[in-house]
């Protein structure tokens, strides 16, 4: 089965786990554990274009800014409870915080 | 010269160079067996494959090459010596004929068998084994560009054409720039090389567009706008812009030809290409053959014995190339449908291949439509994405609590309404000056982006139609509330 992994669901995954009430979160950083993730596991596809960086700010137009190089999410604790459906699944998330504390 | 009979275009004018040098190769000749299109199971008329595909891109390349020599001429050459222009129309007459040459078998339903397009960008980089086309690359890739099969045809040209390229006098890094979409960046002499690269990749209209717009509307059978090709291309031009770039334009009068093509492409990605029987049976396609692969490849190495990892063995850049072992002394080469349906024949106990090979599907779609889902949730939001991890879950504990029917018994499929075009990158002349189309007419938000939304398959328990729409009835009713519940904020 291929588990495909997007940018919306990587970005709700910093939110989620942020306790601040704001976070930036470079484009890199995105890329960079996407690529990360798709070294663990070979079944792991992942898009992270513009378009799917996008797709998050459409679903909470109010909260979020996209500049050039970062995204900025607002307001954080107004859409906590809203993150968790462009959350990914567990498994994912487990493999997410390893590569993130490493 | 050759002439080529096509049904769509009349006679196709080939040159023997590209005769002898590309279409004339077994990898070229595999198209003939690669289906153009994934909708076979609602259309059944559609049986046109990537090589006719690829002759009519080729032929429309041609009608696009002989206006914008007439186009050059009357202005200086766009700045570049004859020498130059002819390299470039060259290039991207070969780039017409080579953009779909490592297609996956049965269109687009394999190609994410190609593996993760990470890899698939380092072994192009290092094919090309330049800096600033690895950076142009890199840029690309923000746009989600290129495709699994893009990628792959680059790779199979570099490997395969090369040297055949090259004797034509072609430019190889050009020719897999055009089939790959990686556009010149902040390089001033390159813009005509961008606008061509434009005319076979485009976020516009391009060769390749043009020819699946035209034909898969006259193999398919549907009945939407018509599209007079050549009224588009005689009002087809490379001007400069108000930034002073040189840009692909349309004259105004062409507006009608335009909206044609938008009406196919919204047709296409509504009606045909994520029809809910074309998702489910895709769907089936990807199982049976993934059993297929497992049942052949008897690997111990599979991880988790992953289907995906199995079939990748076989839907693979270089088992286009080279041959591919299987058990009992099978060895599969030039990759095409054939294959993979001898495969999923041959391997005992596939019962997707049994469904999808008789069409006796075992699941019944909740919902048939995008329309028909709003319909039974009218407040979920409309003209955006529908995308939430927990549709999935949420809907199939729901389906299930009763204990009428377990997990396994559903099955939910994801499906994207790929966005029109990307139309803020339109120009058209206006009054002798090159404006933007949005300029002119602004267009609707949800035209502009990608929508995601779902099909819920549920297993029938009784052939009878009747039963089959009073259960779809009930099991839509029960779910209203959850539905609801996932969407709102």
């Amino acid at each position: 089965m291929i588990i495909e992994l997007d940018a919306s669901e990587i970005i709700a995954f910093y939110v989620d786990k942020t306790n601040q009430d704001q976070i930036d979160i470079k484009f890199d950083r995105i890329r960079a554990i996407a690529k990360q993730m798709e070294r663990s596991n070979p079944t792991i596809l992942t898009s992270c274009d513009m378009m799917s960086i996008s797709d998050f700010q459409s679903n909470f137009t109010n909260n979020v800014i996209i500049t050039e190089n970062h995204v900025c999410i607002k307001g954080i604790n107004s859409i906590r409870k809203s993150i968790s459906c462009y959350l990914p699944s567990d498994s994912i998330i487990k493999k997410l915080n390893e590569l993130d504390e490493y | 010269m050759k002439r080529i009979l096509d049904t769509v275009h009349g006679y196709i004018m080939v040159d023997e160079k590209f005769m002898d040098h590309i279409i004339d190769t077994p990898l070229f000749q595999r198209l003939r067996r690669i289906e153009q299109t994934s909708i076979r199971c609602v259309f059944p008329s559609a049986r046109h494959d990537r090589f006719i595909h690829s002759l009519g891109v080729f032929h429309i390349g041609g009608l696009i090459v002989n206006q914008l020599r007439i186009d050059a001429l009357s202005n200086n050459n766009w700045n570049k010596t004859e020498a130059v222009l002819e390299t470039i129309y060259g290039s991207y007459l070969s780039a017409c004929l080579l953009h779909d040459i490592a297609h996956a078998p049965f269109s687009h339903t394999f190609e994410k068998y190609y593996g993760q397009k990470n890899n698939l960008a380092v072994e192009l980089k290092k094919l090309v084994a330049n800096d600033v086309f690895s950076n142009d690359l890199e840029s690309t890739i923000e746009n989600n560009e290129p495709n699994f099969h893009e990628y792959a045809s680059a790779i199979v040209v570099y490997k395969k054409y090369r040297d055949d390229l090259r004797i034509l006098g072609y430019d190889v890094e050009l020719v897999i720039r055009m089939i790959t979409g990686i556009y010149y960046r902040d390089d001033v002499n390159n813009q005509i090389h961008n606008c061509f690269i434009s005319l076979l990749h485009g976020e516009i209209f391009d060769a390749d567009r043009l020819d699946y717009a035209c034909r898969d509307v006259w193999a398919s059978g549907y009945s939407t706008s018509t599209i007079d090709l050549r009224r588009l291309i005689s009002s087809l031009h490379i001007k400069k812009n108000k930034e002073n770039i040189f840009v692909v334009c349309f004259e105004s009068n062409s507006l009608n030809e335009i909206e044609s093509i938008l009406n196919v492409k919204d047709f296409q990605t509504k009606y045909a290409l994520n029809h809910h029987v074309v998702v489910y049976d895709n769907y089936l396609l990807q199982q049976a053959a993934e059993f297929a692969a497992l049942y052949y490849l008897d690997d111990n190495n599979i991880q988790e014995n992953s289907g995906y990892l199995a079939l990748n063995k076989i839907v693979n850049i270089n088992n286009l190339i080279d041959e591919v072992p299987l058990n009992n002394n099978l060895k599969i080469s030039l990759l095409s449908d054939d294959d993979l349906i001898f495969l999923m024949k041959q391997s005992s106990g596939n019962t997707f291949y049994k469904q999808w090979c008789s069409r006796k599907y075992v699941h019944f779609a909740l919902w048939k439509s995008i329309d028909e889902f709003y319909y039974y949730f009218p407040n979920t939001p409309k003209g955006v994405s529908l995308k939430n991890s927990n549709f999935e879950k949420v809907v199939k504990n729901k389906i299930c609590e009763n204990g009428d029917y377990e997990y396994d018994d559903i099955q939910v499929n994801e499906v994207t309404f790929k966005c029109r075009i990307k139309l803020d990158s339109l120009y058209l002349v206006v009054a002798n000056e090159v404006s933007k189309y949005t300029d002119i007419k602004p267009i609707e938000n949800s035209k502009s982006k990608d929508i995601v939304f779902y099909y819920v398959y549920v297993k029938k328990k009784d052939k009878d139609r009747k039963t089959i729409r009073s259960e779809r009835k009930r099991i839509v009713e029960s779910l209203k509330g959850t539905v609801a519940d996932l969407y709102s904020k």
